[in-house]
């Protein structure tokens, strides 16, 4: 009750401002919980860039080439080259 | 520019003071003051300075070392891309990662398109400006009559019949080569666009690779653009040389503007993916590999190819700049990973403490550049390199070096020749840069344009080696990697007016130190603790005017040439003082058309 309380009183004081018509809602924001400089990762967090996600991805073999399935999750083999002796050149 | 006081009299002679601050297309923050004496038509005295600060050394720091490509690409609103490609390779060394071949084809691609982009458009549509017959006209009205009646010989190729005919064509606005280069920068940002994601701060470089996808299309679509950028370029060529020599030719000593010793430096660019591993201790070997090879050329000569001498020689001096000493602060790094020890005036030990003040040019501080020197351990001097706009550096350190031999580039040793592709107007040409006798501003301007030619004849190169890895279906374009807690990284490239380093230590995951070092603060750079003037000041100082006017309708067009051929920054308003007051404002509207009025 008080924070709905203390919003009010904000939206009064909006609402004041802006004159006759339609009120403007305050745009309501959550608490900052971090300062703006914070740095962007958090250790324990799953990095993206971290070894071992290139070979859990789908469709990245270990030697540099690639099949469809790195670009599609939909019957990946129907895209994949005919001929294996063809590159295989997944779709973008 | 302001006429601040009138005849002051040094040394017997007739002074008058005149400044331009800030310079007009360039980023609003330089400014550069003279001493003229006008009488004996000569600049006695400059002085560059910059009244902005800037701070990503202060505010990288405790930031994720992952965040810096992006945050770093932010300092410069034109060539972002090569602080972001400086950056990783930077980080790529701190983590101890390489970029597969793929990748590092598509980076070379996407800077080659850049440099194609950003000299095109400061030589054809700010640095032309200076050279267009409106300008001929207002400052050298007999040069201009001259032009009239002068044949330009390569003609042939470009389309213009007489030299007043190319400057007719640089006009603003109007004239065709101005306009043509708009619409060419367009069409050298989309290919920009294919290989980094987005201009001018990249979405798909990161440290070990790029996100883009690389299909045959996109580098076809590529291919497509550079051939229609190659017409363009085979008649630039052959234009800008008719239009230098004719200055040469017509202003006896002309070749003294803008002189100064040749001490130019060049860190390198187009990393070789055969041969780069972003160690180190191999840095040498891989420096030498790049499609654009590092150096310092002094005198004519090059001193130094190694990547490892130019980092240990790097110093940031103050002695002219709104900042305090760091001598007794923390030293991040004591010894390189070579074991050789790391001066406290190195970046990757500097730290930034501002300390703003009232501007003095007499005795004191006035620019919020620093002063960055490379020591010369053999004589023990602290040397005021300069870049020259970055492409006669390029091209002086890769001719002398000789290593560059791509087959659509050779560096012969005292030249660099350049070969271009059959293109859909103009058949197989080539060019070839030879080593000039000068470094002076006409030898930076026409540099300029043979890079262009370089960049596009490298582009024919990496795009063919970047076709040649997806049809082998090599199609790795990233490397995984863990962010160590503690490491140090240098990633030496070229922005496109010249030298460029990012400084990285890390502690704890986060960085510690974090100094990007681009071309403009070594060029712009004030008086340092010795006394040594900055590039600017040093080739302004001691100039011939060949200006026809008097000081009361005085341009400073030979001062101007000269600045800008250093290809200092963005191109942004006019504001010029002119005394007693008055304040003169023109603005530059890049709209379309000519026909806007009011």
């Amino acid at each position: 009750m008080t924070k709905s309380g203390a919003a009010s009183g904000t939206m009064t004081k909006i609402r004041s401002k802006v004159g006759k018509g339609r009120a403007r809602e305050p745009i309501r924001t959550g608490r900052a919980m971090v300062s703006p400089d914070f740095t962007a990762h958090l250790k324990g967090i799953k990095e993206g860039n971290a070894t071992g996600n290139y070979e859990h991805q789908r469709g990245h073999l270990p030697d540099g080439r690639s099949t469809a399935a790195r670009s599609t999750g939909i019957r990946p083999k129907a895209h994949d080259a005919i001929d294996p002796r063809m590159p295989n050149l997944s779709p973008a | 520019m302001a006429i601040r006081s009138q005849k002051a009299p040094e040394e017997q002679r007739t002074l008058v003071e005149m400044s331009w601050d800030p310079i007009t297309r360039i980023i609003g923050n330089l400014g550069i003051y003279t001493k003229i004496d006008f009488s004996n038509k000569e600049v006695v005295e400059c002085k560059s300075t910059s009244s902005l600060f800037r701070g990503y050394s202060v505010f990288m720091r405790g930031k994720d070392p992952r965040d810096s490509h992006f945050i770093t690409s932010r300092i410069c609103g034109i060539c972002g891309d090569n602080h972001a490609t400086c950056s990783v390779y930077a980080q790529n060394m701190a983590y101890g990662i390489k970029t597969p071949p793929l990748g590092e084809m598509i980076i070379n691609l996407g800077e080659a398109a850049e440099y194609m982009f950003d000299h095109t458009i400061f030589q054809d549509n700010l640095v032309f400006v200076d050279f267009c017959e409106q300008m001929v006209k207002e400052t050298n009205p007999g040069l201009l009559r001259r032009a009239e009646t002068t044949e330009a010989p390569r003609g042939h190729i470009h389309g213009y019949r007489t030299i007043a005919d190319i400057m007719r064509a640089f006009n603003p606005f109007t004239g065709a080569v101005y306009r043509e280069a708009l619409q060419m920068s367009r069409l050298t940002r989309e290919m920009f666009c294919l290989m980094e994601g987005r201009h001018v701060h990249p979405s798909t470089l990161y440290p070990g690779g790029v996100g883009t996808v690389a299909t045959p299309q996109v580098f076809t679509d590529y291919l497509v653009r550079l051939l229609r950028a190659l017409d363009f370029i085979k008649k630039a060529v052959p234009m800008n040389d008719d239009v230098f020599d004719f200055f040469y030719e017509a202003l006896p000593g002309y070749e003294e503007v803008g002189r100064r010793r040749i001490m130019l430096g060049c860190w390198g660019a187009f990393q070789d993916p055969g041969v780069v591993d972003y160690d180190y201790r191999t840095m040498n070997d891989w420096g030498r590999a790049m499609f654009v090879t590092p150096g310092i050329v002094l005198d004519g000569q090059l001193l130094t190819t190694n990547l490892v001498d130019i980092n240990l020689g790097i110093r940031i001096l103050l002695g002219s700049s709104y900042y305090d000493d760091w001598e007794n602060e923390e030293t991040f790094v004591t010894h390189d990973p070579l074991g050789n020890p790391v001066d406290q005036r190195h970046p990757w030990n500097q730290t930034t403490l501002p300390r703003p003040q009232k501007r003095d040019l007499e005795n004191g501080n006035y620019s919020w550049v620093m002063s960055p020197r490379w020591y010369d351990s053999r004589t023990g001097d602290y040397l005021a390199l300069d870049t020259g706009g970055g492409p006669i550096a390029r091209l002086w350190t890769t001719a002398l070096a000789g290593l560059v031999d791509t087959g659509t580039v050779k560096a012969t040793g005292h030249s660099v020749i350049i070969n271009l592709p059959k293109s859909a107007q103009l058949p197989e040409m080539q060019f070839e840069w030879k080593v000039p006798q000068w470094s002076n501003t006409i030898e930076r301007d026409r540099a300029r344009v043979y890079f262009i030619a370089y960049a596009a004849a490298m582009a024919v190169h990496f795009v063919e080696q970047a076709l040649g890895e997806v049809r082998a279906g090599r199609t790795k374009v990233f490397t995984d990697f863990d962010v160590p807690e503690d490491g140090i990284g240098v990633g030496f490239h070229e922005a496109v007016r010249g030298v460029l380093s990012h400084h990285m230590v890390i502690r704890d995951g986060k960085i510690a130190n974090y100094h990007p070092y681009p071309p403009t603060p070594w060029n712009a750079s004030p008086r340092d603790v010795y006394g040594t003037p900055g590039p600017y000041e040093d080739a302004v100082q001691g100039m011939h005017i060949f200006e026809e006017n008097g000081p009361e309708n005085f341009k400073g067009i030979d001062i101007m040439r000269t600045v800008r051929s250093f290809d200092p920054c963005l191109p942004c308003g006019v504001h010029m003082y002119l005394g007693e007051g008055r304040v003169l404002k023109q603005v530059h509207s890049p709209t379309l058309g000519t026909s806007v009025s009011g």
